[in-house]
C-alpha cells in the first residue's frame, strides 16, 4: 500500500524541527515586553523582566549569584509571567500575594507553587504546573523509567475500595518474569491492605512502593496480589529502571470474508515509539488491512511529533502533506498572536533520515479512556481535521487542547497554558474530552460507550473495547453491539463516566497518588 | 658471448626488475582502514562504560543524564528524552512536548569504539566499553 510517491518528504522534518527550536526560543525569550495591567487588585503589572531572576536567598534551586531578590520579588515575576504568556491572562483571579500560604521564606517552592496555582484560571485549567527546571531538563533514555514494569490503575483515591489494577506489563521486566499479569489486583503491600488501610504508614507504603522513583532504586518491597480472587503467592519487588515498549500489540484479526482489521496497542508517545510504529504500520501495509483499531487508552501523549508521524502513516500523504494541511495549530493570546504557528503531518522520521510508511486510511476506530490525553488526542482531533472518520469507543478522553513552553526563574520551571492547539478546520475546543455517541459533532464523536476489559489480555478480539469496536464495524458503524451487558449503546454524555479508572504513574514532585489533584 | 648477449640480458633484467617491482607493488600498499559501522555494546557493559557514556552526553547536552542498563543494548541509537514527567493523577505533565530527543549514536572502527551526538557532531572514544559492530542486513 505504500508507494515511493507517498514516502517521498512533502514536508521537512527539518522545518518542523527548526519551528520548534524556533518556538521554544521565542518563548524563552520572550516575557520582556508584556504591557502593565492591573493585578486585578487596582495595582498595575510591570513586564516579568523588571523582575526576572532577582531570587529569594532561601530559593534552594536558584543559582547563588541570583539570591539577590526576595520571595516578593519572585511573586511578582509569577504574576508579571502569567500577564504575559498564560492563554487566559484577563481572567487571572486577583490574589493576595501576601497571604500566608504564599509566604512561607522556609518554604520558597511550595509557596511559589502555592500561588501561581492559585492564580490559575480554576474553571478552566486543569493542567498549568511548576517544576524544579534541574529535574525538569534531565535527559532520560528514552522509555526508561523507575519501576517493576507494571503499570496500575485505581478505582477510587480513596479507602475502602482502592480496587489497585494493574493494566498492563512490560515484557522483559520483573513483573513479567515474575507471572504477573493485566487485571491482578493489589492485596497487600508490606503487610498493608491496599485497599482500605488508611494509616498514615501504610498510605505511605502504598504510595512509596506503587509509585517509585529513579531515587528508589534497589528499594525492595513484599506484594500480595489476587488473580480472580485467589491470592497470589508473595512477591518480593525491587525497583529497577524498566524499559518501556511504547507499542505493545501490532496484530490482526481475520475474518472468514477475507476482511483484516489490524490492531495497535500505542501506549507512549517516546522517541523510541517511532521505528516501532513504523514496523507496525509496514506490517499492517502488508496484510493489506481493510480497518484499523488504534488503542490509545492508555496513551497519555508525550512527544508531539510522534503523533504527527502516526496521524500521517494512519492518514497517508493524498490528505495531508499532498494539500499541505495542518497536523495542529498553535493558538496562543491575543498579545502573542505573532506565535500562532502551524505544523504539519510529518512523512519522514525526525531526522529525515527515512520516508514514513503510510496506510492512507479513510476511518479508524480510536479505542480511548480518561487517561487518553495530550499528543494522544491530537491524532484524533487531526485526523479529524483532514476527513478521517474517527470513530471513538470507550469512554471520554482526558480534554487537554492545550500546550505549554517551560519558563525559568530562580531555578524554578513555570508551565502555564499558552497555547491551545487546533486542527486543520480550526476546531480545538475539546476541553471536556472528546465524548462517545451518538453524535458526531464538535468534541462529540460516533462511536460506543465500553469499559476497560481487565479480565482479558489487550489485543484480544474478546477484550471489551476491542470487541465493541469490532463489533460496531460489523454493524456498518450504525449500532453498538451489546456484549453480555459489557458495553451498549449510550448517549455522548452517559459515555463520559464509562472507559474504567485512572491510570496511575510516578507522581512529578512529591507522592500524592493516593490523594487526586482533579 | 656475442654482441646480442648484452640486449638479450638486459631486455631480461629489465624484464625482471619490472615483474619485481609490480610484484612489489601489489604487496606494497597498506591495507585498508577498517570501515566505520554502526554499533551497539556487547555483553552487559559495565558501569564504568556507561558512566563514560553517560558524561559524554552530560557534556554535550548541559544536562543531567539518567541511563538504564539497556543503552546501546540492541542498537547503535540512543534517545534521550527530557520533559516526560507524568503529575499526580498519572497524566504526562506536558504531554504535548515539542522538544527533539538528543541524539547519540555508537560506532566502531576496528577495535575504536566512538561515540557521537548528532546535535552537534561531537565525537569521542569511548575506552571502557566493548563494541559489537551490528549485523549489515
Amino acid at each position: 500500500m505504500t508507494t515511493s510517491a507517498e514516502l517521498r518528504p512533502r514536508r521537512g522534518v527539518h522545518t518542523f524541527a527548526a519551528a520548534l527550536v524556533a518556538l521554544t526560543v521565542a518563548a524563552c525569550g520572550g516575557g520582556g515586553g508584556g504591557d502593565v495591567a492591573s493585578d486585578g487588585g487596582g495595582g498595575a503589572i510591570a513586564p516579568s523582566s523588571q523582575s526576572a531572576q532577582r531570587c529569594s536567598p532561601n530559593n534552594p534551586y536558584a543559582a547563588p549569584n541570583l539570591r539577590s531578590g526576595s520571595l516578593g520579588t519572585e511573586k511578582q515575576w509569577v504574576r508579571s509571567y502569567l500577564n504575559e504568556a498564560y492563554l487566559w491572562y484577563s481572567e487571572v483571579p486577583s490574589i493576595n500575594a501576601n497571604a500566608a500560604q504564599f509566604s512561607s521564606e522556609a518554604d520558597v517552592y511550595g509557596s511559589l507553587d502555592n500561588y501561581f496555582q492559585a492564580l490559575k484560571v480554576s474553571a478552566r485549567d486543569r493542567f498549568s504546573f511548576t517544576y524544579p527546571t534541574d529535574e525538569w531538563n534531565a535527559l532520560s533514555q528514552s522509555g526508561v523509567t523507575a519501576g517493576y514494569g507494571i503499570e496500575l490503575m485505581v478505582g477510587s483515591f480513596s479507602p475502602p475500595d482502592r480496587n489497585i489494577r494493574i493494566a498492563y506489563v512490560e515484557p522483559g521486566s520483573e513483573a513479567a518474569a515474575k507471572g504477573l499479569r493485566r487485571g491482578d489486583r493489589l492485596y497487600t503491600v508490606n503487610g498493608y491492605l491496599a485497599d482500605s488501610d488508611g494509616s498514615a504508614a501504610g498510605l505511605a507504603t502504598l504510595q512509596a512502593s506503587t509509585f517509585p522513583q529513579a531515587v528508589d532504586l534497589g528499594a525492595t518491597f513484599t506484594w500480595q496480589f489476587t488473580r480472580g480472587g485467589v491470592l497470589l503467592p508473595t512477591l518480593t519487588m525491587t525497583v529497577a529502571n524498566v524499559t518501556k515498549q511504547p507499542v505493545l500489540v501490532t496484530s490482526t484479526i481475520n475474518y472468514n470474508n477475507g476482511d483484516k482489521v489490524g490492531y495497535l496497542l500505542f501506549n507512549d508517545h517516546i522517541a523510541t515509539a517511532e521505528q516501532q510504529l513504523i514496523n507496525s504500520v509496514n506490517f499492517f501495509a502488508t496484510e493489506q488491512i481493510d480497518d484499523l483499531v488504534l488503542d490509545l487508552r492508555y496513551n497519555g501523549g508525550g512527544a508531539l511529533y510522534i503523533a504527527s508521524e502516526l496521524a500521517y502513516m494512519v492518514a497517508g500523504p493524498a490528505r495531508t502533506t499532498q494539500q499541505n494541511r495542518v497536523f495542529e495549530r498553535l493558538s496562543f493570546n491575543a498579545k502573542r498572536s505573532a506565535e500562532n504557528e502551524s505544523f504539519g503531518f510529518l512523512d519522514t522520521t525526525l531526522d529525515g533520515s527515512q520516508g514514513l510508511p503510510s496506510l492512507g486510511l479513510s476511518r479508524v476506530y480510536v479505542l480511548a479512556t480518561g487517561s487518553t490525553c495530550s499528543a494522544s488526542e491530537s491524532i484524533i482531533n487531526s485526523l479529524r481535521g483532514v476527513g478521517v472518520d474517527v470513530r471513538l469507543i470507550g469512554g471520554t478522553t482526558c480534554g487537554k487542547p492545550y500546550g505549554f513552553s517551560a519558563k525559568d526563574n530562580c531555578g524554578i520551571s513555570y508551565f502555564p497554558i499558552e497555547f491551545q492547539g487546533v486542527n486543520a478546520l480550526g476546531f480545538g475546543d475539546y476541553a471536556n474530552g472528546f465524548v462517545p455517541g451518538v453524535s458526531n459533532v464538535g468534541a462529540n464523536v460516533a462511536g460506543c460507550s465500553a469499559a476497560d476489559d481487565l479480565t482479558r489480555p489487550l489485543g484480544e478480539p474478546d477484550e471489551t473495547m476491542l470487541a465493541t469496536a469490532l463489533g460496531y464495524r460489523l454493524n456498518n458503524d450504525a449500532v453498538c453491539p451489546v456484549l453480555g451487558g459489557r458495553s451498549g449503546p449510550l448517549s455522548n454524555r452517559q459515555a463520559a463516566t464509562a472507559g474504567g479508572g485512572s491510570m496511575l504513574r510516578s507522581p512529578a514532585r512529591e507522592n500524592r497518588v493516593l490523594v487526586s489533584r482533579q | 658471448m656475442s654482441n646480442l648477449a648484452l640486449p638479450l640480458l638486459r631486455r631480461h633484467t629489465v624484464l625482471a626488475l619490472a615483474l619485481a617491482t609490480l610484484a612489489a607493488g601489489c604487496a606494497s600498499p597498506p591495507p585498508p582502514p577498517p570501515q566505520e559501522r554502526p554499533a551497539r555494546l556487547g555483553g552487559s557493559p559495565g558501569d564504568a562504560c556507561l558512566a563514560e557514556v553517560s558524561a559524554f552526553a552530560a557534556e554535550q547536552t548541559g544536562q543531567k543524564v539518567q541511563l538504564g542498563p539497556g543503552a546501546f543494548a540492541s542498537g547503535a541509537t540512543l534517545w534521550l528524552e527530557s520533559g516526560m514527567q507524568r503529575g499526580a493523577n498519572g497524566k504526562m505533565l506536558d504531554g504535548r512536548g515539542r522538544k527533539p530527543p538528543e541524539v547519540f549514536r555508537l560506532t566502531v572502527r576496528g577495535s575504536r569504539c566512538e561515540i557521537g551526538h548528532d546535535g552537534n557532531a561531537a565525537r569521542r572514544q569511548l575506552n571502557s566499553c566493548n563494541c559489537s559492530p551490528l549485523p549489515t542486513n
